[in-house]
């Protein structure tokens, strides 16, 4: 009797534990989409969030007009504002500006500059003296170089073709090896140290088909483009040295560039292979267009020129199936080689007066047909599988150095003022320490003073009695030297989430919170709540911890991309904001090293923002249940990284307290995150997107955002 | 007269090579190098579904899908995807999936030494063979080293300096331990024993890493206490004195281990019965120990001199890594590391490696033999 009460009391119980663990059971989102659960179709989802942009953005870039450029400018800086202040869309956070002390042997501010295209890496014009440039000698040059230099012309001359001469052509070494600038007589050394730190590999120095920058730090040396900029940013000749625009009577646009005597030399011994022809930059397109040779760059070829995109497409598709036809390329895309004159022409659908701008991205530079078709798939995989149109030739022992040889052949040899460069290998294991003792003993001509390098700190920056900084060393040697990135990270929303996974269960979301945050996500001011109320000084203290506002960029197109007589399209941006918002004082920006501090976050005006939301939200359709909402965020696998993060993400829960919170899932391995992060997007606010130019012009920004723009992918749309 | 009747040479020939097959230490080798090859296959299949088994994202950089994916679409990033798994042998031209098991046969297949024809170069889009050349033994191409060098090329072009390194090292840490040992072990728990044990132990602890990132900063700079050698801080081609340094480092490092096997060897030795009945004959201990003792002692650690030597070509990873010097010890490291595996790098390379760790051990087994009448190959 006992033993029959006790089994029937225990299979109760067995049973009950079984039943309630049944129901507890794990959280699982059911739906395939945020789109499906809200009951919306994917393209209105994108017409909710992206329409009141998209209008203005499709007013900005239809401001095509040459002499127009200050309206484009400041309707491109309206619709920007509108994308990050009124919509809420993005959050911008980081950008990497900052000011670097800096010890160099190098004449400042001769070598070409831009934040975009080939030209800033090059070696050309650069000059290097036998001592390091002195705070006096700065000042001189910065002066100088503050005038502006002659005014660079695009008005054609009387025959119809503008004259691409530079002029701001640095002077000549002089007899004596001396080299002159503000009144400054520097001696020059007729060799340049640096170093490198990752050698060639994936494209290697393909330029056709390379996306990666520390192989193009090469190529761009060995092999010039029609273009390139000056030291003020200016676009002028490489090897076309005059152009000329024509408008078709299609609407269509045609520019066509003359190119210069230049030659093709070997590059292991600079002996003379071909001249350089107008079909060299007919032969690049075709290599590039043909969607079998998977080039990384094709995009920014068939964005300009007409009838590439179509012969891009018809590649692709007869790669897949062999029987689909692809049109002769003489015939679909627009661009022909008048070999007698040595002209090359680009037709383009409709003006486009920034196209010039594009012309210094590899895709564009030439090659020799002949020779590419020999070299076959073994092109640019080594520097002895490229001819040599450029400045140096190069000799590259992987893992040691890389030589540069000046090219006797080149075109524009008075503006190389070295031989020899030598660009010495440095291992992950060298120190800040290491770098500053090379710079000491001769070894190379620059370095960076590192915080890490406590001895180099005391010496070159804050001196015997800690008075100097960064931005004003102590050392007359060492300058305080600012540059601007040329990316910009933002935070932005998985608005269409279709993915959802948990490595914690404790985090895992069911339907009704998986609804509640879609639905969140579409109100605008819970989007402008984050806006507000992130506080990502506290991140960015992770790159910069003294002066972490250096890094921050509150707006979205990069400083120094391009400016109308002199004014930066960022100001154009910092006073649309100044406006709406009535703020008058001149120190304002939103590019937070002209700032010194964060000028949004804003406690205040976050919690208020939030509240409204979920007043809205509540009418909307939620219950007080439903809050706080939760955020997905993707967690570092790095402990000390997210902690960080942890601190930034605390100032949403915060000033969002029982309306919003963060939660963070970390990934258990580093597929994991991989996959999460890149692939299956398994978050519901992510600050690891950025965009870096393509051409000068903003619409290279612009574009990003718009309707079927090239990041809406990454909202699910 | 007697007739001497000479045998035909081809009559000799075959009777040579029937006498040769009945020999036991042909026999053993023979084994040997059949064992030996079998493993080798056996480590190609390890290694290669090893290699197999990582996922896909370690070979194509994710971040740079994504970029490609937003400007140029979904078709060109999954063209570029299948690129570069294509040229890491894990998909075929057209995007199709390669079996493991076919890798596995492949690379088996140009391992042996039977002669094959392996395309060498091929036209922009993989779609046609340019250029091929036959190989009778193929230990294919690194993909992440600028001219895809055969894997072959690079160990021939780049074992000179790491042998030449390894040997001088290995030579100075002889000229030092082999003394110490023998003084330590003249008079086990005496002073200079004693001494020796302390500095062997002192020296044990350091780390290696730590030594030689310490020293790389320390003898470069020419304002410091090695200035006067201008030493630099990495290897530059023609300047041998840039490789003091390295050098100093792997034989100061070493120097204990070896002492101790001298050492030991010695001790084990001095107590032997030869030794007492020596002694008591009235030879000097310097007799002793250097005629008799020392000859027995140095067996063991001739076993190892093939093994040194042809470790000798590998050069050591840390060292060439910080001195920037153009050895193999950073080809299989980095094969490994960087961006994404060198499949082919690290499949040869494991191959070779293994082959001549295999060979050294034969010899040095062939080698004791020689030296030693008491140890024989097999027993009757």
């Amino acid at each position: 009797m006992k033993k029959n009460f006790l089994i029937t009391l225990s299979s109760i119980g067995v049973l009950a534990t079984t039943a309630l663990l049944g129901c507890s059971g794990s959280k699982k989102v059911t739906y395939a989409s945020n789109s499906e659960a809200l009951g919306v179709e994917v393209e209105q989802m994108e017409k909710d969030v992206l329409g009141a942009y998209d209008a203005k953005y499709r007013k900005a870039a239809a401001i095509t007009d040459g002499s127009k450029t200050k309206e484009r400018y400041e309707a491109f800086a309206d619709a920007e504002y509108s994308l990050i202040y009124d919509e809420g869309i993005i959050v911008p956070w980081l950008g990497q500006n900052g000011v670097a002390a800096t010890v160099a042997k190098t004449v400042a501010r001769q070598a070409g500059k831009a934040s975009y295209g080939l030209t800033a890496d090059k070696f050309k014009n650069v000059v290097v003296t036998d001592k390091a440039i002195t705070k006096e000698q700065r000042k001189a040059i910065d002066e100088e170089y503050a005038k502006g230099g002659n005014p660079q012309s695009y008005v054609p001359g009387a025959d119809g073709w503008v004259d691409l001469t530079p002029a701001n052509s640095n002077p000549k070494k002089e007899a004596d090896g001396s080299y002159s600038y503000a009144g400054i007589k520097f001696n020059t050394v007729n060799e340049f140290k640096t170093t490198y730190t990752k050698d060639p590999d994936k494209a290697f120095l393909n330029y056709l088909t390379n996306s990666w920058t520390y192989n193009s730090y090469h190529y761009c040396n060995m092999v010039d483009g029609l273009v390139e900029n000056d030291k003020f940013g200016n676009i002028v000749g490489a090897l076309a040295d005059k152009y000329k625009v024509t408008e078709n009577e299609d609407g269509s646009e045609t520019w066509t560039f003359h190119i210069r005597d230049a030659k093709w030399v070997k590059n292991t011994d600079g002996s003379e292979v071909a001249p350089v022809k107008a079909d060299d930059f007919v032969a690049s397109l075709e290599y590039v267009l043909d969607a079998s040779n998977a080039s990384n760059t094709a995009s920014i070829v068939y964005m300009f020129v007409s009838g590439a995109y179509d012969y891009y497409k018809a590649t692709a598709a007869h790669a897949k199936d062999e029987t689909k036809p692809v049109p002769a390329f003489k015939d679909t895309v627009k661009v022909s080689a008048d070999d007698e004159k040595n002209e090359i022409s680009y037709t383009l659908d409709e003006p486009t007066p920034y196209f010039i701008s594009a012309l210094t991205y590899s895709p564009f530079l030439p090659v020799n047909r002949q020779f590419l078709k020999d070299q076959g798939a073994d092109f640019g995989k080594s520097v002895d599988n490229l001819l040599v149109n450029g400045a140096f030739t190069i000799k590259h022992e992987t893992g040691v150095k890389m030589e540069y040889t000046k090219n006797a052949k080149y075109w524009d040899a008075d503006h190389v003022y070295f031989d020899k460069a030598t660009r010495k290998f440095v291992p992950g294991t060298a120190t800040s320490a290491d770098i500053r003792t090379w710079y000491e003993q001769g070894t190379i001509d620059s370095f960076t003073v590192n915080t890490k390098d406590a001895e180099g700190w005391k010496k070159y920056v804050s001196g015997p009695d800690g008075t100097g900084t960064q931005k004003n060393p102590y050392s007359s040697e060492c300058n305080a030297v600012t540059s601007y990135g040329t990316a910009t990270y933002i935070g932005y929303y998985n608005f269409n989430r279709s993915f959802w996974e948990y490595t914690n269960k404790d985090n895992a979301k069911n339907n009704a919170e998986a609804l509640a945050t879609a639905k969140a996500l579409q109100n605008k001011k819970f989007r402008l709540g984050f806006t507000y109320g992130l506080n990502v000084i506290e991140a960015l203290k992770m790159y910069q911890p003294s002066e972490p506002y250096n890094y921050l960029m509150r707006s979205y197109t990069n400083r120094e991309l391009v400016s109308y007589n002199g004014k930066d399209y960022c100001d154009f941006v910092d006073d649309v904001y100044k406006t709406k918002n009535g703020i008058t004082s001149d120190n304002f920006s939103l590019t937070g090293i002209l700032n010194g501090s964060d000028p949004i976050y804003n406690a205040d005006k976050a919690k208020k923002l939030f509240q409204d939301a979920k007043a809205e939200l509540l009418e909307a359709g939620l219950k007080e249940s439903d809050f706080p909402i939760k955020i997905d965020v993707i967690g570092d696998m790095d402990v000390e990284t997210q902690a960080y993060f942890d601190a930034m993400y605390d100032s949403i829960n915060k000033n969002g307290e029982g309306i919003v919170k963060i939660s963070v899932n970390v990934p258990a391995t580093e597929e994991q995150d991989t996959d999460w992060g890149s692939i299956s997007n398994n978050y519901d606010f992510s600050m690891w997107s950025g965009w870096g130019p393509d051409y000068a012009d903003p619409n290279t920004y612009g574009h990003t955002m718009c309707i079927a723009g090239d990041m809406v992918e990454q909202f699910g749309f | 007269m007697e007739e001497t009747i000479k045998e035909k040479p081809v009559n000799r020939f075959f009777r040579a090579v029937g006498e040769a097959l009945k020999n036991k230490t042909f026999h053993y080798i023979l084994k040997r190098v059949l064992t030996s090859l079998l493993t080798l296959i056996l480590i190609v299949a390890v290694v290669t579904a090893l290699i197999r088994l990582l996922p896909d994202t370690k070979f194509y950089d994710v971040k740079e899908y994504k970029t490609i994916s937003q400007k140029m679409g979904r078709a060109a990033a999954d063209n570029y995807m299948n690129r570069t798994l294509f040229l890491a042998g894990r998909k075929d031209i057209h995007g199709n999936d390669v079996s493991v098991l076919h890798s596995i046969f492949e690379y088996i297949y140009w391992v042996l030494p039977i002669p094959k024809t392996i395309p060498t170069k091929w036209n922009s889009n993989y779609t046609q063979v340019l250029e091929s050349a036959t190989f009778f033994c193929y230990f294919g191409r690194s993909q992440n080293l600028a001219g895809r060098p055969f894997v072959t090329d690079l160990l021939t072009s780049r074992m000179g300096i790491s042998f030449t390194i390894s040997i001088i090292c290995t030579i100075l840490t002889y000229i030092f331990s082999v003394p110490l040992g023998i003084a330590m072990a003249k008079k086990p728990g005496g002073p200079v024993d004693k001494a020796g044990n302390v500095f062997i132990v002192l020296n044990w602890a350091i780390p290696g890493l730590v030594f030689y990132l310490l020293m790389n900063s320390i003898m470069g700079r020419v304002d410091g206490i090695f200035g006067w050698g201008h030493f630099g801080f990495f290897y530059e081609d023609g300047k041998w004195w840039t490789l003091v340094p390295p050098i100093f480092c792997v034989v100061f490092l070493g120097i204990p281990g070896l002492a101790i096997w001298v050492r030991r060897y010695m001790v084990d030795e001095l107590s032997s019965d030869y030794v007492k009945f020596a002694r008591s004959k009235g030879l000097s201990e310097n007799t002793i120990m250097y005629k008799h003792v020392f000859r027995n002692a140095v067996i063991p650690l001739i076993r190892g001199l093939p093994a040194t030597f042809i470790g000798a070509i590998i050069g050591s990873y840390y060292i060439e890594y910080i001195w920037t010097i153009p050895g193999t010890g950073v080809l299989l490291i980095q094969g490994l590391q960087g961006s994404s595996p060198d499949v082919q790098l690290v499949q040869g390379l494991t191959v070779i490696y293994a082959a001549l760790s295999m060979l050294s051990f034969l010899l040095g087994d062939i080698v004791t033999v020689f030296f030693d009448p008491r140890i024989k190959l097999q027993s009757d």
